[in-house]
């Protein structure tokens, strides 16, 4: 982490803010000034947060993750107390009867971001460089260190109304415990969850997002996406924007909204829908690229071929010159775009990632099975 | 290799795309990706997982159902897989409403993407056994042909239209002998692309030719000629059926109105002997003949045609009476007497001569003729009305019969038939012999041909020798002694008794020489 800063103080917090919207082509304005408004106060009180290297993790013994779990808009509705953090990990503690001596984030883009600098200065701990997904998705479970073993139970719930509700699951139902809660909560609470040993974090974090996104945040436009490593897929004309009405194409709805993410929708927002965005390459073979896409792009085609799916993350950018991620629900045909590829942390390519990272997602089941 | 029956080799190669389409096996099917259509199908896979699509063989027609048919990234990924592993076409059902883009990848890809209404597990089954018998699909086609054609009943329009039906994107015309289009299609005569073009020829039935039909079809399919010729075949015999037919038809109805006017003639020669009131015979006649619409109000004139002689023949009263309607003056064409004779109203005279008219336009409703019959005509009249058109009629068709006797196309009117004229039209072959017969005296003596010559300018001349040696350009006394010379031999053009029958030998034998005198 050469370079990178040690501390996010005041100033490396405007920074964090601005990378962790880069990818964040939906998130809701009002949720995550709320959050950054929380993330400031906690650094102005508590000073600022030591950002801990994976390496530096080896002897830690207790580290926990942080999240928000439930709406971003009503995070804008019902404002926090600022107490909720310290409950929740305070509660998770109590539990398991030793001290946390770090936190990490699920993942680090939106709001999520600036909770865990807000829950690491409110708890006096340092703050992990790295987070559980290395990009978002959408249920708890779903983060590298479910691959690793690590189970997201026991957690602790903190509302906005101060209550704290401590789950403890056999296994593979937290979230179907979780999701009722949220509604009685007020429509949002921070849960702090898959507490584990410097050791076991160190092995199955994705290293390097907080001071990633800290960069994306001073870079400038033309290399803004620099510290991701792009993979370019096409740049070419949408020409259709199709939305198939079939019943069985795609899975289930979703299970609920998490706050916080790129990609994720604000809940209650228009719910999604299947979208197809076929794409005419301008340049090259003169491919023909579909692009499928349910929130997110799942899946890219040209020609007919599999060129990319997820979990890597599949981007839309506006072809201008200031490179805007560009929204599914915002494609229209005639617009000029380039379509780009960000691989996902190693740990999602084993089998057991790539079906952890689809199963909750909103892919065809039987998608599984198949080659992308 | 297989034959049929009839001894025509079967073709055995596998059913292509194209031809699954042009079958119509498949219900309400769409194509996109045409460019492919020529590949031949030789196995069918039923696949409802996108990991079966790895496992595809060539020359497959893959059937989606379930997951993989329903959305559009599945079809674009089957379609790529066909690609890659060399299948014949992807089949989809329209039921699972994807919208039309995946047909842009299967144009890029060359790859048949047919959209059917019906079932894919239907559609499968039937794939498969066009496959298993690609023979029977062909069959079929033309069994249909056969049954829309018997449906179509004898009528060229109704043939064409059954023709269009069941050949599908091909467009059928007949045409005539001279290429100009009889029922059908014009596109079929177009001669722009490469396209696959068909023609069989159809008899009319009595030995000649009733033209061609000309298919033309955007398939270039191999085996596509073959059934398109089939086809074409079987719509040969009801189109050759309805040529005659009419033929028929029309000469049923030449019968008829000769028959018609043969009584109208007889009932009104009866009219004009009787004084009766007019409600007399013939009425029932007039009737039907009013009712053909033939003209009856006088003053009449008639036109006879008569093919001229040595021109005779195959009986040319259909091609006349066909022509006479759009070239004649009017009037109908009835086979009367040895002729063909028509009569017209003509506007009462006043000072015109209204046979000045008629020979006009007959003359140039001849020369239209001549191309299809080579005919003589006259004309004569007038005759006030129906009731005195026999005569009127009968002068028609004698001045027809000198006319014939001449060129093709000329004309001679029934009130100025001169004895020349007359004499002109005796059938000079038949008569050579017996006039060599009664000349022969005169011949026998006659080495230069002068006495026979002689003997008939004085017969042309009235017996008058001073005319006739101005014709000759002798001196009278030279006729004086020629006649002399005649008499001699045991003829005398003053015997009343001889002299018909001189002067027509003399005509007869005269009439193959060229002579100027007429």
């Amino acid at each position: 982490m050469s370079g990178a800063p040690l501390r996010v103080d005041a100033a490396v917090l405007e920074q964090l803010a601005t990378g962790s919207l880069v990818l964040a082509a939906g998130a809701a304005e009002s949720a995550f000034r709320v959050a950054l408004d929380w993330a400031r106060a906690s650094v102005a009180a508590h000073g600022p947060v030591r950002l801990l290297a994976p390496d530096e993790l080896h002897g830690l013994r207790l580290c926990v993750t942080v999240t928000l779990v439930g709406s971003s808009a009503a995070l804008a509705e019902q404002l926090p107390t600022g107490a909720e953090t310290v409950r929740a990990v305070r509660a998770l503690e109590r539990l398991l009867g030793a001290r946390a001596d770090a936190v990490v984030a699920l993942n680090t883009a939106g709001e999520n971001a600036l909770l865990s600098v807000a829950a690491a200065a409110d708890c006096g701990l340092p703050l992990v460089d790295g987070d559980g997904c290395g990009r978002v998705l959408p249920l708890l479970e779903q983060s590298t260190f479910t691959l690793a073993g690590v189970a997201a139970a026991p957690l602790a719930l903190a509302t906005p109304s101060g209550d704290v509700v401590v789950v403890e699951s056999a296994g593979g139902r937290v979230e179907d415990l979780v999701r009722p809660l949220v509604p009685a909560a007020g429509g949002w609470a921070v849960a702090v969850c898959y507490a584990m040993p410097g050791a076991v974090l160190a092995g199955s974090v994705v290293p390097g997002t907080v001071s990633r996104a800290i960069r994306a945040g001073t870079a400038t436009p033309r290399d803004l996406f620099a510290p991701w490593s792009l993979r370019r897929l096409c740049r070419g004309r949408i020409t259709a924007v199709e939305h198939p009405a079939d019943e069985h194409g795609y899975g289930a709805p979703e299970p609920y909204e998490r706050v916080g993410g790129p990609d994720t929708h604000p809940w209650p927002a228009l719910p999604s829908r299947p979208t197809s965005v076929l794409v005419a390459e301008t340049e090259g073979l003169g491919r023909h690229f579909r692009l499928e896409a349910h929130n997110e792009v799942l899946l890219a085609l040209a020609d007919g071929a599999p060129v990319a799916a997820a979990p890597d993350q599949i981007l839309i950018l506006s072809a201008s010159a200031d490179r805007r991620v560009l929204d599914v629900e915002r494609a229209v045909p005639g617009v000029e775009v380039e379509v780009v590829v960000i691989p996902a942390a190693p740990a999602w390519h084993t089998p057991e990632g790539r079906r952890l990272a689809r199963a909750g997602a909103v892919g065809p089941q039987d998608t599984q099975e198949d080659s992308w | 290799m297989v034959t049929r029956p009839t001894g025509r080799p079967v073709r055995e190669g596998a059913l292509t795309v194209a031809e699954l389409v042009q079958q119509g096996r498949l219900a309400g099917v769409r194509m996109s990706g045409a460019s492919g259509r020529g590949t031949e199908v030789r196995s069918v896979r039923i696949v409802d997982r996108t990991a079966a699509l790895d496992t595809l063989e060539p020359h497959t027609a893959v059937v989606l159902t379930g997951r993989v048919a329903a959305a559009g990234w599945t079809v674009e990924m089957a379609l790529r897989k066909a690609w890659e592993h060399a299948a014949a076409c992807v089949v989809v059902t329209e039921s699972a409403g994807r919208p039309g883009s995946v047909g842009a990848l299967a144009d890029r890809l060359g790859v048949p993407l047919l959209v059917i209404d019906e079932d894919p597990l239907d559609a499968a089954v039937r794939i498969a056994s066009a496959v298993a018998r690609p023979d029977a699909g062909r069959t079929a086609l033309v069994a249909q042909a056969a049954r829309a054609l018997a449906d179509a009943g004898l009528h060229a329009g109704r043939v064409l239209s059954a023709l269009h039906a069941v050949l599908p994107s091909t467009a059928v015309a007949l045409t005539g002998t001279a290429d100009e289009v009889l029922a059908g299609r014009r596109a079929a005569l177009s001669v722009e692309g490469g396209a696959l073009t068909v023609r069989v020829e159809v008899p009319d039935g009595d030995g000649g030719s009733l033209g061609t039909l000309v298919a033309r079809s955007g398939s270039r399919v191999a085996g596509w000629e073959e059934t398109v010729r089939d086809v074409l075949g079987l719509a040969v015999a009801p189109l050759t059926a309805w040529c005659a037919l009419r033929r028929l038809d029309d000469e049923r109805t030449g019968h008829r109105a000769e028959l018609l006017l043969r009584r109208l003639l007889k009932a009104d020669a009866r009219a004009l002997g009787d004084d009766g009131p007019g409600a007399g015979p013939g009425e029932e006649e007039r009737a039907e003949a009013a009712a053909l619409g033939w003209p009856a109000r006088g003053p009449l004139v008639a036109y006879a045609l008569r093919p001229v002689a040595g021109r005779e023949g195959p009986d040319p009263g259909p091609a006349l009476r066909a022509v006479w309607a759009t070239v004649g003056p009017g009037g109908p064409l009835v086979a009367y007497e040895g002729c063909w004779v028509a009569w017209q109203s003509v506007p009462p005279a006043e000072g015109a001569d209204p046979l000045d008219d008629a020979t006009r336009h007959l003359t140039d409703a001849l020369a239209a003729l001549a191309a299809y019959v080579p005919v003589a005509g006259g004309v004569a009249g007038t005759a006030d009305s129906l009731l005195s058109l026999g005569p009127v009629l009968a002068d028609a068709c004698a001045a027809a019969g000198v006319a014939a006797a001449g060129d093709p196309g000329s004309v001679v009117r029934g009130d100025r038939m001169g004895a020349a004229q007359l004499l002109s039209a005796v059938p000079t072959e038949l008569l050579r012999g017996p006039a060599e017969v009664v000349l022969a005296p005169l011949l026998a003596a006659d080495r230069d041909g002068t006495l026979l010559r002689t003997l008939a300018v004085v017969l042309d001349a009235g017996a008058a020798p001073t005319a006739a040696a101005e014709v000759l350009g002798v001196h009278r006394n030279t006729v004086a002694a020629r006649l002399e010379r005649i008499r001699s031999l045991g003829f005398d053009p003053d015997d009343a008794s001889q002299r018909l029958a001189l002067h027509l030998a003399c005509r007869v034998l005269l009439s193959g020489d060229g002579d100027g005198e007429r």
